[in-house]
């Protein structure tokens, strides 16, 4: 009997079989190679950050019509460009879409489908300046450097002013109202001695005129039509929660309770809100009515609907005034949930990125 | 897939030389000894183990042309060494799709400690004196260890060479590397006979790289050839050794290690115009203590100490931090003493009991950090029944973790108890062995993982694992020729649950959770082939082939970073003009993320190397030259989303001996 000859006889045959069972089957999702549809109305932008520090920011459509949505916009029509690190922000100016990319130190200027027309960089003392939020006027693209300026991008050449506006530390969000642009400054990389100003910027002059002190770590900010200005605080992640205020237009401060994400609908009488507060065992879906200066009963949300993961942005579709939420848990692709009007679950879509800036529809 | 064919060849044609011969199966007619720098330790046995266990000896890392420790263990089967690219990158080990926070790393038999991230990075030690590395998976069969030793689901052991000084009093060695993108390395090893039982070593090298090597990124016009930055190193380390031989007083070996090294982190590459700007300095010094008794013929005793001191800085310039820029520092302190007795009443039969204390701190320049610490005990008994056909072993470990904080949320103590069996079992005498073990060990949270400031959860239970491994080895010379064959294959299911991840708990909140529960199952198969052609013609093979599959068991999808087929091989081919190997590392695809799309796709890749070496004997010196060429297809892949391998590139070494 010669166990080695069955020996390396059995063990031939353990190896082929492996190497026949290697030819598994694919699991990786694949997606179409985009096409813009016919008219970008109909569907949303939809901005996927990704992490922060990696390249896996990536722009995606989703197609109302087909509800599905593909997050290979910016590759398909830029050549297999990818979009870079920590897409921020996004906003539809004309027929331009800017992106503020953070991480990669640099604004992306795009067609209204996404082909890339050109890319926005500003050095300050030989670096590049990494850009947060957006706002926009007739003349001018604002946004927020990180670095803590406000700088304008000229619409009609697209170029930089040399002039920027220093605001606090670390600004977040920017809106425009009473033809001031409010700046939030969350000073969120100096933990823990985040900022607590709200800064206020006259266009005309394009200078400072005026610092609003608020609950620390602002960063979201809204403007209803009477040009107030709501402003979210993070807080500091401990005693101090997320905050929500109105600045009123003579600069004065009320607390309105707590809140983490904030959109005005698009008839702009309501303010909803989401409070989902690490920690807390539930998470609220409020509306605040503005002109009664009240939150309305209810929550939008049902409590049927159940998200695969935290809520993270908050936006509206401006033709069937559906919501839009973004959920995100930082390691796997972005579910996207739309809720209909009376707070039932419409649908929902994978986003096909991570940790999603929000859904941008074009108007 | 088609690596994953090339691998399954190479494995295949080792079989080609073999000869079936039937009047062999009763002798071993040739005993083969590698030709090693002849040492006082004794190596394991690969053949005999009842766990999974693969060694490289020094002559081995010689032959294939190895200059790092990161680069030997990435050939080990069921090995993922997670490297993040050039000299200084980071590089950890995770077996068996574990992670690598299972994997522990023994110097000389003290494991290396890292309370704070808890993986060890073995990117940054030279080895200019090792005797030989190995890679243990479940137990080992080795009972008479620390009980450190036995906590852990893979343990890679590193040992030092003692020196053998023969009728001189003095050997030393330099060395110089010198390669691609500005890597200089000069070494020296000194060895005294200070006494007859005395003697000492000291070791010590520098090492300074610019890493500049280039890559290819596409900006979407076209294909652009980029340089990697911010990826220089330049890294001191000193290492003394005392060796105390004091016959029936007991051995003792005392050991100081330092190394200062100043690093650039050069990042993922990302589209834009961000330079990467991080800066990372690390002073580590340790002292450890080991010394061993046999007290009598039935009773030994081993004592260890250590003491070690961490110091980490890191540095980010930036303008969007308050000052344009921000420090981190860490210090992590550890005092370490273990006492393990070994009783063998008869031949066959041993048991070992063993008591390890370690107290772990770590401090940072945070301002409102909790200053941690960590009292760990762990208790091992083991038994064994080792006779000429059986090798049976079982053990329990006892865990005992006290957390303590100074401010903030303490930490909750954690108690566990750890079995392990394993089996060897000999049945025909012909050097074919069958195996069979299992393991139930865990893993704390890192103190990163408990306290890292806003992510850290101090309500974090361990990560436990349970390993199943069924396998046999083969290990005989076949033939005249056929000098040494040795063959080890083994089947495998992990089960973890509990994996501590890093998501998204609210908006701006991440936090560390327990969450994932795997399944892993595989096949690891690692072979060595010696063939004498003539005397003084001889080819050397050695090959590794793992298949994996690791799922989530929420997803069913294969994990991120754990390739379905990987390996590696080399054949050398020895001879009086030069010698010469060929070998190659391969890896099937990974993802980066859960999600299996293009975007989170790592594409497989093969990394081929030649390695030439000769050694001259002058006067009373001996001069080895060695020269390499590596990734000889130039292709910058990755391991790491993000982080390009260097390309083609060379690396020489010149070795003086007196």
């Amino acid at each position: 009997m010669n166990y080695k000859n069955l020996l390396f006889r059995s063990m031939l045959l353990t190896l082929s079989t492996l190497f026949l069972a290697s030819c598994s089957s694919d699991d990786e999702v694949d997606y179409d190679v985009w096409t813009p549809p016919l008219s970008s109305t109909q569907g949303a932008f939809i901005l996927n950050s990704g992490n922060q520090g990696s390249n896996n920011a990536s722009l995606a459509f989703y197609d109302k019509e087909t509800k599905k949505c593909n997050p290979t916009v910016f590759q398909s029509l830029n050549n297999g460009l990818e979009l870079g690190d920590t897409a921020q922000d996004l906003i539809v100016s004309g027929d331009s879409i800017y992106i503020a990319m953070y991480g990669s130190g640099l604004i992306y200027v795009t067609n209204i489908q996404g082909k890339l027309v050109k890319k926005i960089v500003s050095e300050r003392d030989g670096k590049a300046q990494k850009p947060r939020n957006f706002a926009s006027d007739n003349k001018y693209v604002y946004v927020t450097y990180f670095d803590g300026y406000v700088a304008r991008i000229e619409r009609k050449t697209l170029l930089v002013d040399a002039t920027q506006v220093k605001v606090g530390n670390n600004p977040e969000n920017l809106k425009i109202a009473n033809n001031k642009i409010y700046v939030a400054n969350s000073g969120g990389m100096n933990y823990p001695n985040y900022d607590k100003t709200v800064s206020v910027i006259d266009i005309a002059t394009f200078s400072k005129v005026k610092d609003i002190e608020v609950v620390l770590n602002p960063t979201t900010l809204e403007i209803d039509r009477r040009g107030n200005v709501y402003v979210i605080s993070m807080g500091n992640y401990g005693d101090v929660p997320n905050t929500l205020q109105r600045i009123n237009p003579n600069y004065s401060v009320d607390s309105l309770g707590n809140s983490t994400l904030m959109k005005i609908n698009p008839t702009g009488d309501r303010l909803y809100t989401i409070y989902a507060q690490y920690g807390a065992p539930t998470v609220d879906y409020k509306v605040y009515h503005i002109y009664d200066q009240k939150y309305v009963d209810g929550s939008f949300v049902n409590s049927d609907v159940k998200f695969s993961a935290s809520p993270s942005t908050l936006d509206f579709d401006p033709a069937t005034k559906e919501i839009y939420i973004g959920t995100s848990d930082y390691r796997t692709n972005a579910e996207m949930y739309i809720i209909s009007t009376t707070g039932k679950l419409v649908s929902h879509f994978n986003t096909g990125g991570l940790n999603p800036a929000g859904a941008f529809f074009i108007k | 897939m088609k690596y994953s064919c090339f691998l399954l060849i190479f494995l295949i044609s080792q079989f080609c030389f073999f000869e079936v011969d039937a009047q062999n199966k009763d002798s071993i007619k040739i005993q083969h000894i590698n030709e090693v720098t002849v040492t006082a330790q004794v190596l394991p046995s690969v053949s005999r183990a009842a766990s999974p266990l693969q060694v490289m000896t020094f002559a081995d890392l010689e032959r294939i042309g190895v200059q790092s420790i990161s680069d030997a263990v990435r050939r080990f089967a069921g090995v993922m060494v997670k490297d993040y690219g050039g000299i200084g990158g980071l590089k950890t080990v995770s077996v068996r799709g574990l992670g690598d926070q299972h994997t522990a790393v023994l110097y000389d038999g003290i494991a290396f400690s890292n309370s704070q991230s808890g993986a060890t990075d073995i990117g940054r030690f030279s080895f200019e004196n090792i005797s030989f590395i190995s890679l243990n998976i479940g137990q080992a069969d080795d009972i008479f260890q620390s009980a450190k030793a036995f906590a852990s689901a893979g343990t890679l052991n590193i040992k030092t060479a003692k020196p053998q000084f023969g009728d001189k009093k003095y050997k030393g060695q330099v060395l110089l590397h010198g390669g691609s993108w500005g890597m200089f390395s000069p070494a020296i090893v000194q060895s005294y006979k200070i006494s007859s039982a005395w003697a000492t070593t000291f070791n010590g090298s520098w090492q300074r790289a610019d890493g500049n090597y280039p890559f290819k990124f596409n900006t979407g016009e076209k294909t652009e050839r980029r340089n990697r930055n911010n990826s220089d190193v330049d890294i001191w380390q000193g290492e003394l050794n005392v060796y105390g031989d004091l016959k029936s007083g007991g051995t003792l070996q005392l050991k100081a290690f330092y190394l200062d090294s100043k690093r650039g982190i050069p990042g993922a590459v990302i589209s834009g115009n961000i330079e990467a700007n991080e800066r990372l300095w690390n002073k580590d010094f340790f002292t450890q203590v080991n010394y061993e008794k046999k007290i009598n013929s039935k009773f030994s005793l081993q004592g260890l100490g250590k003491y070690s001191r961490l110091y980490s800085k890191y540095l980010d310039v930036d303008a969007i931090y308050d000052n344009g820029f921000i420090i981190d520092k860490y210090t992590q302190v550890e005092y370490y003493g273990s006492a393990s007795a070994l009783y063998q009443p008869t031949d066959i039969f041993s048991v070992s009991l063993a008591q390890d204390y370690a107290y772990n701190k770590l401090t940072s320049n945070f301002v409102k950090q909790q200053y941690p610490s960590r009292g760990t005990s762990l208790t091992a008994l083991n038994a064994q029944v080792k006779t000429n056909r059986l090798t049976a072993t079982a053990g329990i470990l006892g865990t005992y973790i006290g957390e303590n904080v100074k401010q903030g949320d303490r930490p909750k103590d954690k108690t566990r108890l750890s079995p392990a069996f394993s089996l060897l079992y000999n049945p025909f005498d012909i050097g074919l062995r069958f195996r069979a073990s299992y393991k139930d060990i865990y893993r704390a949270p890192t103190f990163n993982e408990m306290y890292y400031f806003r992510m850290g959860n101090t309500a974090l239970r361990p990560e436990i694992s349970k390993q199943y491994n069924i396998g046999s080895t083969f290990y005989r010379s076949v033939s005249e020729k056929y000098s040494l064959l040795n063959i080890s294959v083994d089947a495998y299911l992990n089960k973890v649950r509990d994996k501590i991840v890093i998501f998204a708990a609210a908006p701006q909140v991440l936090k560390m959770t327990n969450l994932d529960n795997v399944t892993i199952y595989g096949v690891d198969v690692s072979t060595t082939s010696e063939i004498d052609l003539s005397s003084s013609l001889k080819l050397i093979a050695i090959g590794a082939y793992s298949y994996q599959s690791s799922e989530n068991d929420d997803t069913k999808k294969q994990i991120p970073y754990t390739p379905e087929h990987s390996g590696s091989g080399s054949i050398s081919f020895e001879n009086p003009w030069v010698n010469i190997t060929y070998s190659f590392v391969a890896s099937g695809k990974v993802y980066s993320k859960l999600d299996h799309t293009k975007s989170t796709r790592i594409d497989a890749y093969s990394d081929h190397s030649v390695s030439v070496n000769k050694t001259f004997l002058l006067k009373q010196t001996k001069l080895r030259l060695q020269a390499e060429a590596l990734n000889l297809s130039n292709k910058n892949y990755e391991i790491i989303q993000g982080y390009p391998m260097p390309g083609r590139s060379f690396r020489i070494l010149a070795a003086f001996t007196l």
